[in-house]
């Protein structure tokens, strides 16, 4: 056996094993710089380490993160709820339309989809429920649209992206990920409406419907959130780790004394939680850099891109295929894992076929959000299931409709790359 | 079920991440006060980044909340789950203690050469002791975390 072998294989297994990730990959290189190289470069395990994560474009992750958090405990969810509410009315499927917008606007605050997932889920689940929608279908809905956070700025994985892709604008991401967001919401609604009405779910009568502009100022410092974000990157006003703590400092505010649903006592407990889950995040990105340390010294990564290249001369057929297993590591993983993962030996296959990185960044981002409501590994899933107290396997038919929803939104963008490279493009970055 | 902590982590995470945003938050505020900007900030904040990452995983790990894939493990009956369990101990322990061992010699020789950091002209090495210190803190917890799942008193989720 290759020394390449003998590290896929031992990381393979390390996986499989239940071994998280971060050790799996730390384990992973250490097998194969044993094998191929020498003992003595084991010495990677102490520089490779801290350099991994000493780097500063990595201070964005810790701090959206946190400004997601801090939005979700300062009571926003169920303003821009109502709001939403206000602005559509009841009719059939209204509920599941406001569901899909407000997993939108949250994703717009925070860079991940399973924390928007269950602060959606735990404000529209009961009034979905009793507007006569199956409490599966809420449930996979709402899992589903919360995995458009991945897409829509900011966003944790496209951050991460940008600094493992050499020559790739950050900015110019978040931009291209705005309509490819929009359009995967969009291509959620159209089953839910057609379900809604044919079910005839939720009556369009004897519900109240709130005051529009009441329910409005009442929404209105959460939807100003995004603007903050969006408005601030755009005008160069901010780079994005000071649009993120700008975001958390705007968020402690309208928390601390606007809606005063948080405390300075949550505040700290919301610090300590956004530290233990960028700890989880961060320490795979550490351990990640000993495994492409190795990779690229032993060659595997530059083996295993020729091998793909090898496998046809057709880019289209390629493109499919590495979709195709881009979406099985969705099931089983997050994205951030995903991208340090397959990034190395995906990155020498993009250049070979001449793909834009920007747009191939965002189609893989679409293809791992649909990997999060896919049965039977699916995170956003399980969060929704546990708060809707259903099993995961009563949501499955649901959650193959949805797949094949967002499926096709990304067929779109792959055959229409213009959907995501046209926003960035205007707004004048480099793609 | 009861929720396990490593509290002086927690705490350390919990200040790391507080100054981070502080100091970029003083960042962006002097900078459109003054158009200056106090760049050797830099160099401490990613610093901080290290020891907001190994100290949030040392809880992470206490807490046994690491990504990873357990379905494998969800479908063994006991006796060979419990193997399964003492492999993955086994494993974290493994890479935990390379680490320590690695960051160990590493600021050791760091100490012996006495470089300064390119910033703030800090010893180098106070700031990579943390790496060893901090792993070396979390073997400790990687033990804590397999007795208490092998005596079934850490919920398996995820």
């Amino acid at each position: 056996m290759t020394p390449d072998l003998w590290m896929l294989l031992a990381f393979a297994g390390l996986l499989i094993s239940g071994v998280p990730v971060a050790f799996a990959l730390g384990l992973g290189g250490a097998v194969g710089i044993l094998a191929g190289l020498s003992p003595a470069m084991l010495a990677t395990l102490g520089t490779n380490t801290y350099n991994g994560v000493a780097k500063y474009p990595l201070i964005a992750i810790p701090l959206f993160i946190l400004t997601g958090l801090i939005f979700e405990r300062a009571g926003v969810a169920a303003r821009l709820v109502r709001f939403a509410q206000a602005l559509i009315g009841p009719r059939h499927g209204g509920l599941a339309v406001v569901a899909v917008l407000v997993c939108m606007i949250m994703g717009g605050m925070s860079g991940s989809g399973p924390a928007d997932a269950a602060a959606v889920a735990m404000v529209m689940l009961p009034s979905m429920t009793r507007a006569g929608y199956p409490r599966p279908f809420s449930a996979t809905l709402i899992a589903a649209s919360a995995s458009t956070a991945i897409l829509i700025p900011p966003s944790v994985a496209l951050i991460l992206y940008s600094i493992v892709v050499p020559g790739v604008d950050l900015r110019a991401l978040f931009a291209a990920g705005l309509f490819p967001g929009l359009l995967a919401g969009a291509a959620l609604l159209v089953p839910a409406l057609l379900l809604s009405r044919r079910h005839r779910w939720e009556a369009p009568d004897g519900v109240e419907r709130p005051a529009l502009g009441e329910s409005f100022r009442q929404a209105l410092p959460a939807l100003f959130a995004p603007v903050i974000i969006l408005g601030g990157l755009r005008s160069g006003l901010f780079t994005p780790t000071e649009a993120a703590v700008v975001a958390v400092a705007y968020g402690a505010l309208v928390g601390l004394f606007l809606t005063r649903e948080m405390r300075w006592r949550d505040l700290w407990a919301l610090l300590g939680e956004a530290a233990v889950i960028s700890g989880v995040v961060l320490l795979i990105i550490a351990l990640a850099g000993i495994f492409a340390w190795a990779g690229t010294m032993l060659g595997t990564f530059r083996h295993l891109a020729e091998w793909i290249v090898g496998l046809s001369d057709n880019g289209t057929l390629l493109l499919v295929l590495i979709m195709l297993a881009v979406l099985l590591a969705g099931m089983l993983l997050d994205a951030i894992s995903i991208y340090l993962i397959m990034m190395p030996i995906l990155i020498p296959v993009m250049q070979h076929f001449d793909w834009n990185p920007v747009w191939f960044g965002i189609l893989l981002a679409m293809n791992i959000a649909i990997g999060q409501f896919t049965p039977p590994v699916a995170v956003n899933l399980m969060v929704t299931t546990e708060v809707a107290k259903i099993r995961l396997e009563q949501t499955v038919g649901w959650a193959l409709l949805f797949v094949v929803a967002m499926a096709a939104a990304l067929a779109l963008v792959a055959l229409f790359p213009a959907i995501a490279l046209w926003l960035p493009g205007v707004l004048g970055y480099n793609v | 079920m009861k929720h396990p902590d490593a509290r002086l982590e927690r705490l350390l995470a919990t200040l790391a991440i507080l100054i981070i945003g502080l100091i970029s938050l003083a960042n962006v505020v002097v900078r459109y006060l003054t158009g200056g900007s106090f760049a050797f900030t830099e160099e401490f904040s990613v610093f901080l980044l290290v020891v907001l990452t190994f100290a949030g995983a040392s809880v992470a790990l206490r807490r046994h909340r690491h990504i990873r894939i357990g379905l494998l493990e969800r479908a063994l009956p006991a006796a060979p789950r419990r193997a399964l369990i003492l492999f993955q101990g086994a494993c974290g322990l493994t890479v935990l203690g390379l680490i320590t061992w690695f960051g160990a010699r590493m600021t050791w020789q760091e100490i012996q050469w006495g470089s300064l950091s390119p910033g703030l002209g800090l010893p180098q090495w106070w700031y990579l002791a943390w790496l060893p210190l901090l792993s070396a803190l979390m073997m400790l917890r990687q033990g804590q975390q397999t007795l208490d799942r092998l005596r079934g008193r850490l919920e398996d989720d995820a």
